[in-house]
């Protein structure tokens, strides 16, 4: 008898599974409400390679009131995924003397790359939270790309301090429910299950904010954060 | 009745009798012997069953994780390969069909080796017989030569030949026998695999077996007999405590708080079974009754924030009517003790915040703390009762909502723990016990006090460690109470002194620590003499001067009440009296209006004569002239932020950011929000320049500040006042000169009588004695020598109450309350809280003044490296090293200010600095520090470091490190030509010069991100630390912004091709350019030609 419930339940559960792992596409948008800062040029003169092209801070972008760069991952409500060691490298670029792209996202467990473009030194220097995660020397476009595994949850830091102006973000999820809000400010993130989940934004100035989203099942889920510049960054 | 001679008497009865008489007293003195003078015996038998009960417990899950999961199925999987091993070789003629006939080529082979071998030996000798006609034949003149060489030829052909049969022979043997042992090797591997499976399980089987066996079941008396250890009768230490404290030494009996504390610690879990001896399941199981039944609460951050660490919320009270199931008492108390047993100290036991009491009548109670009276109440009218053992009088039941009192039942259900106080394990077996002191080695009442060598109470009494003994004056240390609260453990570390005295932080011993350190900081050595602590320089300012510094006014305002005006400062209140009347005695016809009236009246002529005479006496200070220019309070504030000044100090009413490491209601610096109250902008700006000019020995150091900036921070600080006014006194008006030279003339005597110049230099107490008692032996003191004065709470009930902890305590809380009409108190009071009397109580119970007479080898630090680091530590404590740096792994609090973005730009990290810097250097650095590191703006101030002082400091650091000091120099030779030009293409190729400064700072270069100058290294740096260094910097110096070039991993390549690659030559080369680096020959040139990249567009 046992033998024949269990089979019940795993034949109930495998017709309900499809239902349940129907995916919806979350959408949205991040709007900046406030007035956006002015990105000042920044001084590159100190090194002559990089003083050749000049460039502004990027650090916050305002796009038709909407905020680029932003991390959006849903935090809670979704289970950890095992899927990171098929997924393919995240890689950091340095040309120029400045990271692309400035902000990605990655699972826990997923390869992040560094390589360096440049013909000059750059140290790949990477913190999670106050700690050094790793700090490599780049001395040219020779050298050995630097792989690291995402060890934990957060947002990986990468700082040149060779250039201080340097700046890249990879938030690091549990789950592969992310995305980065692109030009436009929207982001996208589809294969989500219904269910109700905790998202977060977050941006390298304003720091995290929080949103609660419920997918239904056959609707097209929508959330909406909103800055207005007056937030902070833990940390800075 | 005629009496017949004694031969002839019958002596049956009387000797009857007195057999009787003697066989009784012989069974009873047996069993005196063995029963009632035995009680420990009782205590074996109970730990034994204990001990076998866990053993098959242990057992039981041992076997069940070998049973089920994936270890089952590891189990499984490896017995199966083994089986099979052994099958493949003697198994059915079928399974071992492949190793017979390995067995038997084996043996094939072997037998055409020797054969081959035989041949080819035959074949030689054949040849050598050739030879030697050819031989022959050549000497007989050439005949047949030709015919026997053509033979030898065909010959040696012929043991080629067999030479090759031979060798195919030994190789198909050796192949083979490779074969065959193939087969064992699998075998053993898989024995050894199961082996490793089970070894646990096996392990335990062996514990149970003879810890079941008779001779583990035999209960008898044991000993730790230390000769060299003197007891309080002057007699070897003898100590029988393990007879009844069974698990003591043994792991596998800690209480479940413990081992969740080393849990949350993140122990390895390796090591959680090494101290504690207990299965990942059971700290599971721990963890799961802890959840129910304790309430985390987060715990401070021990460097404290800017603004203090957030305020714990106290818990929600019960709300009477949802709390509707209620328990007997008795349960009650067992779950109170379960409590006890699963929290550890930071927690909330819900047990005492979820559960009303409730009388018989179903009234509640409300809780009785299980403490006595406030210091304060001690003298009042009111009769004194003694707390409750544990708060419970008359408590009928305890009630609580459903879910709570479910929780307690569930978790009383899992809870696997039931191992009884006297049975629990050391708990910090595994640090002290097995680490540094064993206890065969050092007993156990050399810490816990007691009678050692006693196993039950005297007479008739219930057994207590030697109290009842009146000859013994060492009792147990156990728990120290005071006013009827008990504190866990106190003095024990009192105890730590007996040994320790030179150590200033003692691991384990938190407590002692903090009250040795306050003893430093709140100054108690100026007034009593204490052994090792009469030569510090005074702990308060140089009163000389006060007429550059400040106003009559606010001097007599700070004098009156110095809390009054700085909540957090080290100077106490003189005049205690006069803020709360119940810290002093007084008569009981006087209301506490009358008291405070009084004594208000006392000081305030008595703070005008003191004021009168430091003012009097005191001389316009030679104040350094400040700039024409005006300072800019923004300027200053930005200076003040920047600079290091909140390393110490903070500009925040009320913020408790940079409290003593003492103590966390004391200042370390005065807290600046006020500070233009009391000081002239022109004493600012000098003390600024130069704190040294005026007060010698004060810790301020010089921040080296150029005479703009010291009057920009003079503007700012002169900005910080709390908006009250100190108006003279009339005395102080030009033409009541008389009058306040003979207010001063009474002023000297008060000054005298209350020891002012134990803290200050003040004129005229130049050669002043310490006015207090003296403290090197206080610990050692009769609580009958002790006045307690008319305090209502002692009077009362002397025998219980006059205890020695008692007096000091309430001494420390308030000094003037032990006065009466004969004895005049004159201890200032420095409202000490709770922790901080707790902490000075624990370290003047153990002045004792034993040190001298214990044996050599138990003292640790008389010499060598140890006291290097003993000494060192003092001055890095006084000299507060630590608000900056992390020092030895500990420190670094100024980090508070700096973000997650500007790490680097904090202090640096100088744990290991013995081993990375030259003596002389370092010796020269603290003598006179120069900027090392272009990017900071936090500065290295100047202490103005004596030779001896800073001599100190660096045979600290080359100790703490353990490098040899004094340092020979170790010449680095100089690389040869072709050597320095590759190491130059090397640091060329690396680019190192595109932070690190040669000489100066590169055109446009940004301080920011610039790095310490390579010209320094050769006289700074110890050579072997490069290349330690440059291996991974990261290690050496947490978050620094050096990148490692040289991947630790062996495979990975190195950073360039000099050097054929290798990397550890790479990194000496490098060290060997360092150290000659500005030589002629090893010039860079221009500061950045190295780094000068090549154009990839042009």
């Amino acid at each position: 008898m046992p033998s024949i419930r269990t089979t019940l339940i795993a034949v109930l559960a495998a017709a309900a599974l499809p239902g349940a792992a129907r995916a919806e596409t979350l959408t949205g948008a991040v709007d900046f409400t406030g007035t956006p800062p002015v990105m000042a040029k920044l001084d590159r003169e100190a090194d002559a390679f990089c003083a050749k092209k000049p460039m502004n801070d990027e650090s916050v972008i305002v796009k038709n009131k909407k905020l680029v760069n932003v991390w959006v991952h849903v935090v809670k409500g979704a289970p950890d995924s095992k899927a990171a060691e098929g997924a393919p490298e995240v890689v950091v670029n340095q040309a120029d003397c400045t990271y692309r792209p400035r902000v990605q996202f990655a699972l826990v467990g997923q390869k992040v790359v560094a390589r360096n473009g440049d013909p000059i030194l750059h140290n790949v220097h990477t913190y999670l939270g106050p700690a050094t995660l790793f700090n490599k020397g780049m001395p040219n476009a020779d050298a050995k790309p630097i792989t690291h595994v995402a060890g934990k949850s957060g947002v990986i830091r990468w700082k040149c301090d060779v250039h201080d102006w340097m700046r890249a973000y990879v938030g690091v999820n549990k789950n592969p429910f992310q995305a980065v809000t692109g030009d436009d400010g929207s982001f996208k993130i589809e294969g989500l299950p219904p269910g109700a989940y905790t998202l977060e934004a977050w941006h390298e100035v304003y720091g995290a904010k929080t949103l609660e989203v419920t997918v239904e099942a056959g609707k097209p889920a929508t959330a909406t954060f909103k800055f207005d510049g007056t937030e902070k960054a833990a940390g800075t | 009745m005629p009496t017949k001679p004694l031969e002839q008497t019958n002596l049956k009865r009387p000797f009857a009798v007195l057999s009787a008489l003697i066989a009784l007293s012989t069974a009873w003195a047996i069993y005196d012997e063995v029963s009632s003078r035995r009680p420990w015996k009782d205590y074996q038998e109970e730990f034994f069953a204990l001990r076998e009960a866990h053993l098959r417990a242990d057992l039981k899950r041992a076997e069940q994780r070998l049973s089920a999961g994936e270890a089952g199925q590891r189990l499984a999987a490896a017995r199966a390969e083994l089986q099979a091993a052994e099958q493949a070789m003697s198994g059915s003629p079928e399974q071992r069909q492949v190793y017979q006939a390995i067995l038997a080529t084996e043996e094939k082979a072997r037998q055409e080796e020797v054969e081959a071998k035989l041949y080819l030996g035959f074949d030689k000798s054949k040849a050598d017989a050739l030879y030697y006609l050819v031989r022959e034949a050549r000497h007989e003149g050439g005949h047949g030569e030709a015919a026997h060489q053509a033979e030898l030829e065909a010959k040696n052909k012929e043991i080629a030949r067999r030479a090759r049969i031979l060798a195919d022979a030994q190789g198909a043997l050796r192949r083979a026998t490779e074969a065959r042992l193939a087969f064992q090797r699998r075998l053993d591997e898989a024995r050894a695999k199961v082996d490793q499976l089970v070894k646990p399980a096996e392990e335990v089987r062996k514990r149970l077996a003879s810890a079941t066996s008779s001779s583990g079941r035999t209960t008898g008396l044991e000993q730790y007999w230390v000769p060299r250890l003197r007891n309080s009768w002057g007699g070897d230490t003898v100590d029988r405590c393990q007879n009844c404290h069974l698990g003591v030494d043994t792991p596998g009996y800690s209480k479940p708080a413990e081992v969740l504390e080393a849990r949350r610690a993140e122990i390895a879990p390796g090591d959680l079974k090494v101290q504690f001896a207990i299965d990942e399941e059971v700290a599971e199981v721990y963890q799961a009754v802890h959840d129910r039944i304790c309430e985390e609460i987060p715990r401070p951050n021990p460097i404290v924030p800017v603004g203090g660490n957030p305020v714990v919320e106290p818990p929600a009270p019960v709300d009477p009517a949802a709390a509707t199931e209620c328990r007997p008492v008795a349960v009650y108390r067992r779950w109170l003790a379960m409590s006890d047993a699963y929290c550890a100290r930071g927690h909330r036991q819900l047990a005492t915040t979820r559960f009303l009491l409730k009388d018989s009548k179903g009234a509640a109670l409300p809780r009785q703390a299980p403490r006595g009276p406030r210091v304060q109440d001690l003298a009042g009218q009111d009769a004194h009762q003694e707390p409750g053992h544990d708060g419970l009088r008359g408590v009928a039941q305890a009630c609580a909502e459903k879910e709570v009192v479910t929780a307690f039942e569930e978790a009383e259900k899992a809870d696997p723990y039931d191992v009884k106080p006297v049975f629990r394990t050391h708990p910090q077996r595994f640090d002290l016990l097995v680490r540094s002191h064993p206890p065969d080695q050092f007993g156990c009442t050399v810490c816990h006090g007691g009678q050692g060598a006693q196993t039950k109470g005297i007479m008739h009494l219930e057994f207590r460690h030697g109290a009842e003994d009146h000859h013994w004056n060492d009792p147990l240390t156990d728990e120290v109470e005071v006013l009827g609260q008990k504190f866990k453990g106190a003095f024990v570390e009192a105890k730590c002194e007996k040994c320790h005295r030179e150590e200033l932080t003692i691991n384990g011993a938190p407590l002692l620590t903090r009250g040795k350190k306050l003893f430093v900081e709140a100054g108690c050595w100026g007034c009593h003499p204490t052994e090792g602590y009469n030569d510090l320089p005074k702990r308060g300012p140089t009163l000389t001067g006060l007429v550059s510094k400040t106003t009559p006014g606010w001097l007599q305002a700070w004098i009156s009440h110095p809390r009054g005006w700085r909540p957090y400062t080290r100077m106490p209140n003189f005049w205690p009296g006069a803020v709360d009347p119940r810290s002093v005695s007084h008569p009981a016809s006087e209301t506490a209006e009358q008291t405070l009236a009084r004594h208000q009246g006392v000081r305030a002529s008595e703070v005008a004569q003191i004021a009168a005479y430091l003012w009097v006496t005191s001389r316009p200070a030679a104040l350094a002239q400040p700039p024409a220019r005006a300072g800019s309070p923004q300027k200053g504030k930005a200076l003040f932020d920047a600079v290091g000044c909140r390393a110490c100090h903070v500009a925040e009413e009320g913020s408790a950011a940079r409290r003593s490491e003492a103590s966390a209601t004391r200042d370390y610096a005065p807290n600046l929000w006020n500070v233009a109250d009391k000081a002239s902008p022109e004493w600012l700006y000098a003390w600024i320049k130069n704190p040294r000019a005026l007060w010698s020995d004060t810790k301020m150091p010089d921040l080296r500040l150029g005479d703009e900036e010291a009057a920009d921070v003079t503007a700012y600080l002169s900005t910080l006042r709390s908006g009250a006014s100190y108006p003279a006194p009339p005395e102080y008006a030009p033409g009541e000169r008389a009058r306040l030279e003979q207010q001063a003339q009474q002023g000297k005597a008060l000054i005298n009588k209350y020891g002012c110049s134990g803290c200050h230099v003040i004129k005229g107490f130049e050669n002043s004695q310490k006015i207090g008692t003296e403290l090197s032996e206080h610990g050692r003191k009769d609580p009958k020598l002790l006045d307690f004065g008319d305090v209502k709470y002692f009077t009362e009930a002397p025998e219980h109450r006059e205890t020695y902890a008692s007096w000091v305590w309430t001494k420390l809380h308030t000094p003037r309350i032990f006065g009466y009409e004969l004895v005049e108190t004159r201890m200032p009071q420095f409202d000490f809280s709770d922790d901080e009397a707790l902490s000075i109580l624990t370290f003047l119970k153990g002045q004792t003044g034993e040190r001298d007479a214990l044996p050599r080898e138990l003292v640790p630090g008389l010499d060598g490296p140890k006291l290097a680091v003993l000494t060192g530590e003092r001055l890095v404590f006084w000299n507060g090293c630590r608000n900056c740096h992390e020092v030895e792994r500990r420190g670094g609090v100024v980090r508070d200010l700096f973000n997650e973005d500007n790490q680097s730009s904090a202090p640096p990290i100088i744990t290991g600095e013995g081993a990375k810097v030259q003596p002389p250097w370092l010796f020269a650095f603290l003598k006179e520090p120069s900027p090392l590191r272009p990017w900071l703006e936090i500065r290295m101030p100047t202490f103005h470091f004596s030779d001896e002082d800073a001599g100190t400091l660096v045979k600290y650091f080359a100790s703490a490190s353990r490098k040899s000091f004094p340092y020979l120099t170790v010449d680095v030779p100089r690389p040869p030509p072709e050597k320095a030009r590759e190491a130059m293409a090397l640091f060329g190729a690396l680019q190192c010069t595109k932070c690190h400064v040669v000489g100066k700072l590169a055109p446009k270069q940004d301080p920011r991100s610039a790095a310490p100058d390579f010209l320094l290294a050769r006289k700074r740096l110890r050579p072997d630390w490069i290349p330690l260094w440059l291996r991974e910097p990261n290690a050496l110096m947490e978050g620094t912004r050096m990148p490692s070039f040289w991947d630790p991993d062996p495979t990975a390549p190195a950073p360039h091709k000099t050097f054929g690659g290798d990397k550890q030559a790479q990194m000496e080369a490098l060290r060997d350019l360092l150290m000659h680096l500005g030589e002629p020959g090893f010039e860079l040139g221009s500061p950045r030609r190295a780094s000068e990249t090549p154009d990839p567009r042009g």
